[in-house]
This record gives C-alpha cells, structure tokens and sequence, in this order.
C-alpha cells in the first residue's frame, strides 16, 4: 500500500469516526494498544512526534488566519448632541470610517524555513474621519468692538464703568489710614462719555486685529455671556501596520520581532475663519517601533529573557511663518495661538535581561533594563508675542468690578506682554538603570510570600549639547547682589542636568494566605514602595540662555501698560545665547529644581477572596496610597512668592518695584516650573467590593464598587491661596470621586448552535445563531467644588484667591437643580487684599455625577469551520444619557452679586452608534 | 495601501479555500461522558439513555476503573513559580491512577508535540513533566481541536474512555495570534472600536465551539493562573465554556496554592467518569439531545447533553 493510501485511509477514518481496516495482529491487541496505536497514527500523521521533528514532509503547515473589517460611524446613526441640540442645531457631523486587515501563519519557504518554527503575523489599519468639534465661548458683543461699551455690564447685570487711563490723577482727598474705595479713592479717573471709548483713541493694531474677530453667533447668556458658539469639523487621516515574528530554534531558543509604524493627520477645528484662530494647529504623527526579543530556556527550572526596543513618536505642526500675536482677554476668547508651530520627536530605547528560576521553594527573579530616553523639540510658545490685558487700566484703580480687559486692549494697554526667541531645537537626553530582585516563598502549604527588591539609577534630563540654563538660587546675582543668577549646564561647576544621579531602592512585599487551608478563601496583603523619574515634557523649558523668552510688565497694572500695543515688544537687546548671570532678570525665569528630590510613592492593601457555588468570586478589600515630592506646576509651588503678610500694604503692592522687592528674588518677575517641582503631597483610602459572576449559562458578569477619599496640597484649577502655609492647603483632591460602580457583562444569547433554545439546522440557523451582547456601565460621583471669588484685589500677591464662607449659611441648595446646583449666598468675594476663609476644594458640594452606559451587538455568521462573518453594531451612552456640565463656581462681592453663580448651563453627551463588519478566516 | 487591501483579499479567499475539510460519513454511535458522585459500580442495566426523548440502545458501558487513556497536555508559558508546583501536583496524581489508565503527555506551547506515547510508565511521565521548561507562547486554541479528534479517532478505534486534560497557564496576550486587538495608530484619538476587547476571543472560541461539539471526548481544563484583566476574563469565559460543551469542567487557580487540589480534582473527575456508548437511529438528526438516568445512583447524573451529529 502506498503511503498515499495510507494517508487517505487514515484521513477517512478521522473524518468517518468509523475503525479502518488492520493487520490480523493489530486486531488481537488489546483494546488499550489498539487506542495507543491509533495514537501514534494520527500524531505521525500531523508530524507532531518527536521523530517529525526535522521531517516536514508528514505535517500540513497549519493555514494562515486573518480577518478584513470595517467600522462605521455615521451622524445619520447617531442622536444629536445634547449641547448642540440646546444651541438650536440639528446635526453634528460624523463621517468615520475605520478598516483594515491582519493576517497570520506559518512562514513558509520551500528548501528553507519549514513552516514548523516560525510564524508572522501583519496588521494593517486606516482611519478616515470628520467630525464636529462644539465649544461655547464668549467674544466682544458688536458695539464693544468699536469701543462702545454702553450696553456692557458686570456678572450682576448692571452697567460696568469704563474709565479714560488719560485721566488718571491723584485723588487729594485720599485718606490714606482708610482703604481704597469708591468712597475713597487713591486716585480718580474719569469715565469716558456714555462709556464709549472715541474711535480716534482705538489703538491701530487692536482695530486691526478686530476685523479678524467673528461676530457672535448665539445668545446663551447670561448678559451677553457665552455668545460664541463652535461647531467645527475635525479631520484624522491615519494608516498604520504592525508586524510581527517569531522564529523557535533548537526548542531552547525563541526569537520574537515586532516593528510598528504609523503616519497620521489631525485636520484641527477651526474656532475663527482667519489667521486670528485661537484654536490648536493641524498636527502630523509618525510613530515607529521595532522590538527584539530572545527568549533562552536554560533548564526546566530556568528561563533567561533578554530584550531591545527602539520607539520613535514625533509630530510637526503649525507653518513657522504663519504666527499671529496672541492677545489674552481674559473672560473673552482671545486671539492667535501659543505654540503656532512645533517640530517634537520622543525617541526611547530599551535594553532589558530577566532570568528566572526555582530553587525549592523560591521562586527568583533577577532582572534588569536600561533606558534611553530622547526628547527632540522645538516648539516655541510665543513666537509672534503674547499679550494680556485686564480690566485694570480702563477701571477706577483700586476698585473691582471696573474696567473691562477688551476695552484695555481697544486702547492697546496690555499688562503683561511676552514673546519667544528661539535659536533651534533642544535635544534633552535622560537614562533609567534598574535592577530588581524578586523572591517568591512558599514556607508552608496555604501560605506564599513575595518579597522584592529594586534598585534604581535615574539621570537628570541633559541637553546633548549642553544648552540647557536655569537659576541657581544659591548663586548671587550681579545686579542686586541677591541670591539667585542664571546658570548653565555643564560651566563654572554646575553639573550637566543640574540634578545630581539619583540611585533609590524600593521595597515591595505581599502575602497570599488561605486560611485553614481553604483554596476557596484568600487573604491578600501587599505593600509597596516606588521612586519615579522625573520626565522630561516637550517644549523648551530650561534653556533661556539659549532660547530667550524677554517679559514686560507693567509697573503698575491699574496706572501704567507694559508698553503700548502699537509699538509692539521691542526687539531682543542681546544676542543669543546669552550666558550672562542676569540674562534672565526681569523676566519669568526656568527654575529647574537641583534637589535630590523625586516623586515617592506608597501603597498597601489587603482584600479578602471568596469563591461562592455558581462560579462566583467576591473580593472586598480596602487600600492605602500615598505620595510625596509630586510633581506640580506654577499654580501649587512658587519659590518667589510674597508672603500673605504683605498684604498689609494693600494699594501699594500693585506697583510693581515695591511689590518685586518684597520677593524673594526679586530680580526675577517669576519662575516657571513647567509642572515639574518636586513639593506635592497626597493620600488616598479606598474601599471596594467585587463581584465576578463567571459565564454560566452564557452570562459573564462582574460589578466592582469603590468608595474612597483622596486628599492633597495641591491640585484644582485655581492653585494654592498660601505658598506658605501647605497645611491650609490641605482637603480633598481636584479629581476625587469618592464613588465609581463599574458594571461589565457578557451575555451570549441562548438560541442558535450549541445552546438551548431555537437550535435550527436549516435556513433559519443563519438568522438566530451566534448573537451575543456586552456591555459596560459606569457611574461615578462628581468632583469636589473648586469655589473662587470674581474678582482678586490682591496686588498679585494671591493668586489662588479662594471666597469667604459665610457662618451660618448652609451651602446646599434646598432643591438642588441646574437652576441652583448650591447656594451661592454661603460664599463670599473676599474683602480687598484679605485671603479668603473657604477651602481650596469644599468637602460636601460636588460636581454633578457621571454615568456611562456602552452597548455592543454582535452576530456571527459561520460562513464554514474556518470563515465567519461578523456584524457589530455598538452603541456609546446607549441610552442617550446627558450629564450636566459643571455649575458656575465664580463668588462675586455683594456689590456685583454673580447672576450665574451656582447654576448649570447645559448639559453634554449624546448617543454615539458604530456598525462594524468583519470577515475572518 | 490599496495593494495591501487587494494582497489582504487576496489572502483572504485563498486561505480560506484551502481550509475547507471533506465530507463525512455518517455516525453509527455515540459516547456520553457520564459523571456521578456514588462509589457504586454501575452496569449497562443501569442506565437509561434517551435520544431527543426516544430511548436509546446502550451499547456498552465503561465504568470507573475500566480501561482509560488520558491525554496530558500541558500548555505552560508563564511564571514557573506556577507550575512547579503544577509538577508535584501532577507527579502525585499519576501515582494514584488505576492500573489499567495509560497516560500520555504532549505539550501545546509553541505548537502541539508528543513527549510521550500513552503508557503506563507512571514514572517516565513524571520525569519528562519534571523536565518540561516553562517557555514559549501560548497553544491552548491552536492545538485543542487536533487533540480532540485525535482522541475521538483512538476511541472510534477501541471502546476504552479517552479523556483530554489540560493543564495551562496561558495568558491571552501570548498567543501567536493576537487576540488583543493592539492600538495600531495612536494619533487616533476617536477610536471606539476597543472599547469592547472581548470580541475578538469571542469569535475565536465560537469557532472552537462549533467545532468541538462534533466532538465526543470530554476535555477538562485547569488554569493555574486566573487574570482578572477584561480579555483575560473573556479568554477565561471562554475556556470554561469549551470545557462544559464537551462534558468536561474546567477549574481556575487564582493563587499557586490552589494549583495542587484543582490537578487533584480534575484527576479525581476523570477517574471517576463512565462512558456510556449508544446506538445512532438510522435517520441522523443533525443535533441530538441526550438524557441519561441511572435509579442506583441516586442523585442527578453530570452528562453532557448535546451533540452535533452532522455538519449543518
């Protein structure tokens, strides 16, 4: 008999499940060799025994697998939503469509690779997508931008008084043992007639730049308020691939490649038709990736995994030609862009070796990696110039709620104007080093320690070519013999990164425990401790002697502009780079922090596992973590701040020489931190249940529940009130949601194949088999309130500013709505140059909750044992749920009660469907 | 681009074409796994067996102790602290088995292999699984269903109880085949469509399904390593489904000191199942249902209770 009959008759007798005819002798064996026999057959057959090993001949390559698929999202298919439908519109537009393909085998080349030991896998996928971005804004009512301000009014809705700067005098009545106030002003102003500012006093550059603002287009109040509305598509055009393989060699060894790449364009919505456009720029991606890894087992008991990664992300944006000045308006929308253009590139390298073994009853684990981190940018803030104005050159100085910021800049008064110089690019280099060292003991049955150790080498970010300044607080400066001068990386002793190399070690150790040897109960303890690196951002942060950025502000921001807008920021008065110690005086100087510092974190827990009848799992637990030397920004830590003593000086602190020489520093206006100051502080506790329901009949389900409390020193929108004093500081976390419920099922339906109802063999299989659902709900809990007064008489002093709380008052509203959300009348503005009394976040009065709820159909369609087709359609906040938006926080004085305060406008959110297709074979 | 997708296609219909298997004949008989809690040894009198309601004629009866062969497959991939002690377990439950259990051991990561033909030779087995590294990617899927008919061909050939038994640490994202659905371009930040990563599995195991209901050989799983990620629970779902649809169970270890007792009842389970074998009716329905009872046992029988008799 050939040896194709063979295989045929042996493919028959697989496929028949009927016996083939044998040998007289195989026939007399027994009943268990006649099964091990067979045995032998088929795995000879498959080339899966060990005398295949080497034979390609016996064993079929296994076929290649795939699938080809398309997503599809359409407005048609979508509900309109919530904010774009109470703006009176009826479409929001969507045009999506995600597809692609992967395929996977063996690798197959005749004479060369068998097909046996290595194997590939390919992933292609494209997006092509325009959809609606919708923002609610607010920009100058149409008599404001010709200097009429006669229908303009305060958050109160009375009439707001713009005062002629050109009239500024000194009031000879002032009694200077009384505060400022419109019964006794320090100096007097006159209000310009009918609160019209003349057209001939129209700064030229301000008229000019008016024509490139739009005009309002909707009326969503209160007053004139949010009159902007935008409903503009964005555009996202990405391909990407991914690729991998995987080769085995010698049964010890295995090699796995990945390589990544992806080319992508975000079209950004346009907020103005002009080259005024506030909004972000259109932005190019490119990412690529490649991994190696090698996977060596050194002996049943020992494993060695050793790896290389190369990444690259960058990303251009923005034409270099095309900036326009930035003008900031406070509560209007501005105009131009920060950062018009960027060239950005994140390269990362890694290198790691792992090696694991047993010994008895240790399970070790030693490993270590290294990695190189570049960062390539150029992207400079304020190439064109920024300029801020603010109601206090058009106000009666010394009293709020005068003045108003565009009539400051119709008259071309900025009080705070900046621009960028930026010679090139910065190269930032940073390496992490690690080694850790990790036991896992078994001292007794129902009882497994892990205990481990890592070990940590962290280096400071450094510029490739050493182009990076900061100031050395310890260093006096040249003009005023005061500590603190500009110095650069790698002269006169300052190292390459500033910081010195940092090297930690970590603990961390858990417990897994079945008490009284039950395996259905497990108790859990786990403690841990980790050092992070501080990363490096994009941006040019930290190279000001390389990269000028020159600041002027005004020496008195109710008397005196920073200069006048028609002249523009006059040019840079030195060339770069500019290593002088007092090149950054005067302006808001990188301050690169030169501790030792990192951000610590700690965490434990404990929960309790118990397996219930009916494949049931419950987890109750209860975590800690805590954290200090976060990182912060600006508005959590100032090492120039003032101290709140001086508020004492009152009207005196707004100009600018005394207010500078009560500064620490004061030859510096500020330092910018870039969010990387090592000075914050947290805690968090939490509780939590779990409920894991594994499939039976069809339905998987889980529930998880967690209630907790996180407290901190420094986030929120608004920043510290008190520099300090980090113990006032100290209540609940910006983003605190004490409660979250998770709910995730799975649920196949019962009808069709291989299930209990409707099991048709005919044409109406293809109608009831293989549906199947899932689904997602997430409900959580709001923030806490971030409360803060209108306005901040401080002499910029405070710029957290928090509101007073009035005793007595409860703050809840009686019938909480969106029409009062809580009572603003248990707040207060502040008195002039007074700290507020309230929290920085208020421990009962929250945001209003968010719930989620995802739906997803599917339904498969067995085209053969090895071809399906399946239909998705998903539904997004399927039930077309709209959260409300945040309540307006903003406490006025009595005087200018804030009409807004404490109510919602609007809600947001809207039924997102996508119908999805997919081939698999 | 628009060459990838015509070479995707391309791929597409070809691979499939190549995929489709040859008719079959016809079944003549059928093999329910049948398990009881009672230490009473059963004979074919004992039981009644229905087929859609109609009875059915018993045509043999393999109790506890009776010929049996177990097909170990071991798919281990992961932490080796997992499955050293997988190893003691396993050692200790050979040595328990009947005389007349023959075992035979292959491995399914990185694609199915014999290590060792049935036998007898307890000890051999145990030093090749001492022997066994823990290396590699995952093979559960890949490999169950070759395991599966390998097994139905031994038991078409001879009426001892065949049984397959995997024990695995697999973790979902270490399959050859990627069942995570990766993000492939980041710059798009809209992308809804892996907001549900469980489809994928999902259709995998569909497939697995309707494929092993074809099947007669119970199989019986133990995942000494439960993942409590969204996929991985998925993948988990999944395998217990496989399990129970071919009369088989499937038992999960979330900590290494439940590995021991989850291999001990999973041999135990084996150990103790009949196989009661019964005559097909002439006219095949392409899906029957089966009802089993047995008076003596006392309580409700554990069986499997369909089977797919002809492709649809």
């Amino acid at each position: 008999m050939t040896l194709a009959v063979q295989a045929l008759l042996l493919a028959m007798s697989v496929a028949t499940d009927a016996p083939v005819q044998r040998s007289p002798a195989a026939k007399q064996a027994d009943d268990l060799q006649r099964a091990v026999e067979e045995f032998r057959t088929q795995t000879r057959d498959l080339g899966i025994r060990p005398e295949s090993v080497g034979t390609h001949q016996h064993r079929p390559p296994a076929a290649w697998h795939g699938r080809l698929f398309e997503n599809l999202r359409n407005d048609f298919l979508d509900a309109v939503p919530h904010e774009i439908r109470q703006r009176g519109g009826s479409k929001s537009l969507l045009r999506r469509n995600q597809f692609g393909f992967s395929v996977g085998g063996p690798i197959l080349i005749p004479r060369l690779v068998s097909g046996r030991n290595s194997f590939f896998s390919l992933s292609y996928e494209g997006v092509r997508e325009r959809i609606s971005r919708t923002y609610l804004r607010t920009i100058p009512i149409v008599p404001e931008r010709t200097g009429d301000f006669s229908r303009t009014v305060d958050p109160a809705g009375n009439p707001l008084p713009i005062y002629d700067p050109n009239t500024t005098r000194l009031n000879a009545a002032y009694d200077p043992a009384l505060p400022v106030s419109p019964a006794n002003p320090q100096y007097l102003r006159e209000p310009f007639p009918g609160n019209v500012i003349p057209r001939s006093r129209l700064d030229p550059v301000a008229s000019a730049a008016i024509e490139l603002y739009p005009l309002p287009n909707t009326d969503v109040g209160p007053f004139s308020l949010n009159n902007y509305f935008i409903n503009s598509p964005e555009t996202n055009i990405a391909n990407g691939v991914i690729g991998r393989m995987d080769h085995r060699w010698n049964g010890r060894h295995r090699f796995s490649s990945e390589f990544a790449f992806s080319n992508g364009l975000l079209g950004a919505a346009r907020w103005f038709p002009t080259i005024a456009n506030p909004g972000p720029s259109d932005r190019k991606f490119r990412s690529r990736r490649a991994s190696l890894e090698h996977l060596f087992t050194v002996s049943p008991q020992s494993v060695n995994t050793a790896s290389f990664e190369a990444s690259s992300d960058a990303s251009t944006s923005g034409n270099e030609g095309g900036a326009f000045p930035v003008y900031q308006l406070q509560s209007y929308l501005g105009m131009g862009r920060s950062y018009p253009f960027a060239r950005n590139a994140r390269n990362h390298f890694a290198w790691s070796d792992g090696f694991s073994t047993r010994r008895g009853k240790h399970s070790l684990r030693l490993a270590g990696d290294y990695v190189s981190r570049q960062v390539n940018t150029f992207w400079p803030q304020f190439p064109a110039g920024s300029y801020s104005f603010s109601p206090g050159l058009t106000s009666l100085p010394g009293i709020v709620n005068t003045g108003h910021p565009f009539a400051s800049f119709l008259l071309g008064l900025p009080e705070y104007a900046q621009f960028t110089a930026s010679a090139g690019p910065s190269y930032f280099r940073q390496s992490h080093a690690g080694i850790r060292l990790r036991d896992q003991y078994e001292p007794h049955k129902g009882l497994t320690i892990a205990l481990a150790l890592n070990l940590t080498r962290n280096t400071p970010r450094i510029e490739k070519y050493d182009r990076q300044s900061t100031i050395d607080l310890r260093v006096p400066n040249p003009a005023n013999g005061r500590p603190g001068a500009l110095v650069l990386a790698g002269r006169n002793g300052a190292s390459r990164g500033f910081k010195p190399v940092t090297w930690n070690c970590d603990p961390s150790v858990s417990i897994g425990w079945n008490p009284a040897g039950d395996a259905k109960t497990v108790v859990r303890l786990a403690y841990s401790r980790a050092h992070s690196q501080i990363p490096i951002y994009l941006g040019q942060w930290g190279t000001q002697a390389f990269n000028a950025s020159p600041t002027f502000l005004s020496p008195n921001v109710q008397l005196q502009p920073a200069l006048i807008l028609a002249k523009g920021v006059p040019p840079l008065a030195t060339h770069l780079p500019d290593p002088h110690p007092a090149a950054a005086n005067e302006t808001v100087a990188d301050l690169i922090d030169q501790s030792r510092l990192e951000p610590l974190t700690q965490a434990a827990s404990i929960s309790l596992e118990r397996e219930f009848p009916g494949s049931m799992m419950v987890s109750v637990g209860a975590t800690y973590s805590g954290g200090r030397n976060l990182l912060v920004s600006n508005a959590a830590a100032n090492p120039n701040a003032i101290s709140p003593d001086a508020l004492h000086y009152r009207d005196l602190l707004n100009d600018e020489a005394f207010n500078s020489s009560l500064r620490p520093y004061p030859q510096f206006k500020g330092f910018e931190l870039n969010s990387s100051y090592p000075a914050g502080r947290y805690f968090r506790d939490a509780g939590f249940v779990r409920i894991e329901k594994r499939a039976s009949k069809g339905l998987a389900i889980s529930a998880y529940y967690e209630y907790s409390k996180q407290l901190d020193d420094y986030s929120g929108p608004y920043g510290k009130q008190d520099y300090f004093n980090s113990r006032n500081e100290w209540s609940l976390s910006a983003w605190n949601q004490p409660q979250r419920l998770q709910l995730n099922y799975v649920y196949e339906l019962p009808v069709g194949a291989n299930k209990p109802f409707l099991d048709y063999s005919d044409w109406r299989r293809y109608l009831v088999d293989g549906w199947s659902l899932s689904g997602t709900a997430v409900l959580t809990s709001g923030n806490p309130l971030a409360l803060h007064p209108l306005f901040n008489n401080t002499g910029g002093v405070i710029s957290g500013l928090r509101v007073d709380v009035v005793p007595g008052v409860n703050p809840e509203a009686p019938a909480r709505g969106p029409s009062q959300w809580f009572n603003p009348a248990a707040f207060d503005q502040p008195a002039d140059f007074t700290l507020g009394d309230g929290p920085r976040t208020h421990p009962q009065l929250r945001n209003p909750g968010n719930q989620n709820y995802d739906l997803s159909l599917n339904k498969r369609l067995a085209v053969d044992a090895e071809r399906a087709v399946e239909f998705n359609a998903a539904a997004f906040n399927f039930t077309n749920h709209a959260d409300w938006n945040d309540p307006d926080t903003g406490i006025g004085p009595a005087s200018a009660r804030n009409a807004n305060a404490g109510k919602i406008i609007g809600s947001r959110g809207g039924r997102v469907i996508q119908l999805g297709m997919r081939f698999t074979f | 681009m628009r060459k990838l997708l015509h070479l995707a296609v391309a791929i597409a219909v070809g691979a499939s074409l190549s995929a489709r298997e040859p008719a079959r004949a016809r079944r003549v008989q059928l093999r329910v796994p049948v398990s009881l809690e009672s230490q009473e040894r059963l004979g074919p009198s004992d039981f009644q067996v229905s087929l859609d309601g109609k009875p059915a004629r018993i045509l043999a009866v393999k109790a506890p102790g009776d010929d049996q062969i177990i097909l170990l497959v071991l798919d281990v991939s992961g932490d080796i602290a997992d499955f050293d002690p997988a190893r003691e377990a396993i050692a200790a439950e050979l040595a328990k088995l009947p005389a007349r259990t023959y075992v035979s051991l292959l491995h399914a990561q990185d694609g199915l292999a014999v290590l060792r033909d049935p036998t007898p030779d307890r000890e051999a087995v145990k030093q090749i699984v001492q022997d066994l590294p823990v290396a590699g990617k995952a093979g559960l899927l890949d490999t169950v269903e070759a395991v599966e008919r390998i097994a139905d061909s031994m038991a078409a050939v001879s009426p001892v109880r065949v049984t397959v038994l995997y024990i695995t640490d697999s973790n979902v994202r270490n399959y050859r085949e990627d069942f995570s659905n990766p993000v492939i371009n980041s710059s798009d930040s809209h992308d809804l469509s892996r907001k549900f990563p469980e489809a994928l599995i999902q259709e995998k195991f569909s497939k697995l399904e309707n494929s092993l209901a074809r099947r007669q050989t119970p199989l019986y799983l133990v995942h000494l390593h439960y993942r409590g990620d969204a996929l991985n629970e998925a993948y988990q779902n999944g395998l217990k489904g496989l399990a129970e649809l071919t009369g088989g169970s499937t038992t999960f270890c979330r900590s290494t000191v439940e590995i021991p007792g989850a291999i001990e009842h999973a041999f135990q389970r084996i150990s103790a199942q009949y196989s009661i074998t019964v005559a097909l009716p002439e006219r095949l329905p392409p899906v029957v249902q089966v009802q089993v009872a047995a008076e003596r046992a006392g309580e409700p029988l554990a069986h499997r209770t369909r089977f797919v008799l002809k492709e649809k």
